[in-house]
């Protein structure tokens, strides 16, 4: 059975932060399906390193603003 | 649900279906004859004709209910999740063509060899396409 990652993210509130910002505009953005995106946001897959500096890229964040390790998952 | 998801149900159901009658018809052709029949090629064009038939008639509709979505190219998550599920489905392949070989060993029944082996190549396709589905609803 697939494991979720151990990471967190926020990137949903990040977009919605970001004068609501459409899921699909931040697949754009980033290169990726908007499947993907929502699947990032959910927790169910974690994006590769290039996909999540481009998602931190978006918002002008750092990396650590947008994905954090979850250290209750580790348990 | 993604335009791959969507033909990986598709393709498993259909997969599935023209796969069971395959293999009915060998199952009851041989026990009408009292012995393993040999490859028939006339099955399996049909076969192969109606899962292309029934594939490109269901992609034309879901392609055209969300053309944009039919044009996207796989992402990194899309190619994550058809390399796991292609992987683990060779396993199914292997194990099928494994225990046809000891079969033929043991019996030295050809015909039955080659049925096991289709299907085997039928279980582990339509492995895959359950493993995609799988995959991309919990996650690679």
């Amino acid at each position: 059975m697939a494991k979720r990652p151990p990471i967190l993210n926020r990137v949903k509130a990040l977009r919605e932060a970001h004068d609501g910002m459409s899921q699909a505009a931040l697949a754009k953005e980033i290169g990726v399906t908007r499947q993907t995106v929502i699947a990032i946001e959910q927790g169910r897959y974690s994006p590769s390193l290039e996909s999540a500096f481009r998602i931190a890229r978006v918002f002008q964040v750092g990396l650590e603003d947008v994905f954090q390790w979850d250290d209750t998952a580790e348990a | 649900m993604s335009f791959h998801e969507k033909s990986a149900w598709i393709m498993g159901v259909l997969l599935s279906l023209t796969g069971f009658w395959y293999i009915s018809q060998v199952w009851s052709r041989s026990e009408a004859l009292g012995e393993t029949i040999g490859p028939n090629i006339v099955l399996i064009a049909v076969a192969t004709g109606m899962l292309v038939f029934g594939a490109i008639i269901s992609h034309i509709i879901i392609a055209a209910s969300s053309p944009e979505e039919a044009n996207d190219a796989e992402d990194e998550r899309d190619k994550q999740v058809l390399r796991r599920a292609g992987n683990i489905s060779g396993y199914v392949l292997g194990f099928g063509i494994f225990a046809g070989l000891w079969h033929y060993y043991f019996l030295a029944d050809g015909n039955m060899l080659f049925h096991i082996a289709v299907a085997s190549l039928i279980a582990s396709q339509v492995a895959e396409y359950a493993l995609t589905i799988l995959f991309y609803r919990r996650g690679v």
